[in-house]
């Protein structure tokens, strides 16, 4: 899914061709099927962005594998998953994508904590709006409470990054430069 | 790598526009249902395998009964017995009401048809209140369909995949049920306020006879629920002399943070009616 986007993924390295084909949309799969476990109620709210994380990782590390396109379909199938409005979260996963390659050389550069803070804001953003539409269409309140899952997506971010950064050196894909 | 960034940003405008499109026509019509409803073949094994932690806890605990069960079972025959009893007499009361409505010629009430339904997943978004139902169009199911829990209405069929439906409960923001007052009739309609288990009556002029612990069944009004099904019961009533409208907090009776099953509901007398 991801090297077909921008095609010019192939020059980096071709040895494992296995590992380098599943690993990506293997890892975004393993994100939306967290998003839909059973969670209790309490932790409602608190769901940490899995797919965000996931995504925001590989536009970080391959923005010429993973980027705008891979981005805007994993968003497409949030919705089938969550039976939101088709494009809804295709916009926001296509907005993470947009942020993460355009400047993944300077985000890369930051320590890990210092990306937490921009996952926050990146969560919160795309929060924010799929609560505004929901509230231009389902006519939900806008509550503030929300806005813990951006909390919890930061925090779990430096774990989701060792894990990603782990099995993409493990499959031999290299970082684009 | 200039380039990346240029071709990246063209490529972000046109998704949004695609996007935007897509939300639009998804909101106003119905024409990408069919998609969807083809496309739930592809979400439902994620959905299968989320349900899996949780489906094998239950599972492993029914090996292991403790206390608790077995005091569920004595409850749980208490009640069958109860019920039993409630039955027999009404088998008496609906022999003796089916002759009292040919009497008057009226249409008769039959049965309304079931069937169950497990619920797959419940947190699809935190902004609304819908769930997941495992019976899809391959069962029947239409949209708008009530669905009901053993003890009073969960919501209605909002949605219909092949093998899957999302249901808009009662308690949703968007969902407004047209109901009667068990003990004296009074018609009003009981209004979702996105709390879990709170409805509002929000219709009610101030000297409507109402009072706490009310039962409020479905009054048929609207065609789409069948009438005389259990709602919600009134919980509190708040009086305030300076505004028209009484402002009335009720409980669904459907315990809907519990329910695993759900039932479908035909109505029967719609269906000789069309």
């Amino acid at each position: 899914m991801g090297q077909r986007t921008s095609g010019i993924g192939m020059i980096s390295r071709r040895s494992s061709a296995t590992g380098y084909r599943w690993v990506i949309p293997g890892s975004l799969a393993i994100a939306m099927l967290l998003t839909v476990l059973p969670y209790p109620d309490w932790m409602l709210f608190a769901v940490p962005n899995w797919v965000t994380l996931v995504l925001f990782y590989w536009c970080l590390a391959t923005p010429k594998k993973v980027g705008v396109g891979s981005g805007w379909i994993t968003g497409i199938l949030v919705d089938l998953l969550l039976h939101t409005l088709f494009g809804l979260h295709a916009i926001t996963k296509a907005f993470v994508a947009m942020i993460a390659v355009t400047a993944h050389r300077r985000l890369r550069m930051y320590h890990l904590w210092q990306q937490c803070i921009i996952v926050f804001i990146i969560s919160a953003v795309e929060i924010a709006f799929v609560n505004w539409v929901f509230h231009l269409t389902n006519d939900v309140d806008m509550r503030l409470i929300f806005w813990q899952s951006a909390l919890t997506s930061a925090l779990v971010w430096p774990v989701v990054y060792t894990i990603l950064r782990y099995a993409r050196q493990q499959s031999g894909i290299a970082e684009d430069r | 790598m200039n380039l990346l960034q240029i071709s990246t940003l063209y490529r972000f405008l046109f998704l949004i526009l695609l996007s935007v499109g897509l939300m639009i026509v998804d909101h106003r019509s119905d024409n990408l249902r069919a998609v969807r409803s083809m496309a739930s073949l592809l979400t439902l094994p994620f959905h299968a395998v989320g349900e899996l932690p949780g489906s094998v806890v239950t599972k492993v605990r029914s090996y292991y009964p403790d206390d608790s069960v077995y005091r569920e079972l004595e409850e749980l025959r208490k009640k069958q017995l109860k019920l039993e009893s409630h039955l027999q007499r009404y088998d008496a009361l609906v022999a003796e009401n089916s002759r009292l409505s040919r009497l008057l010629a009226a249409a008769q009430r039959s049965e309304d048809q079931v069937i169950l339904a497990s619920i797959v997943n419940t947190g699809l978004d935190p902004y609304s209140h819908r769930i997941l139902i495992n019976r899809g169009a391959e069962s029947g199911v239409f949209i708008g369909q009530p669905v009901i829990a053993p003890d009073g209405v969960l919501g209605q069929v909002s949605e219909v995949n092949l093998n899957q439906s999302v249901v808009t409960l009662v308690t949703d923001r968007s969902h407004g049920i047209p109901v009667q007052v068990q003990r004296n009739g009074l018609r009003t309609i009981v209004q979702g306020q996105g709390a879990t288990d709170e409805v509002g009556v929000p219709y009610l002029p101030r000297l409507a006879d109402i009072r706490k612990g009310d039962i409020l069944v479905t009054s048929g009004m609207g065609g789409r629920f069948p009438a005389g099904y259990k709602v919600a019961e009134v919980v509190e009533i708040i009086t305030d002399a300076n505004a028209a409208f009484l402002s009335i907090n009720a409980r669904t009776t459907a315990r809907i943070d519990f329910v695993k099953q759900v039932l479908l509901v035909w109505d029967n007398e719609r269906l000789a009616s069309e």
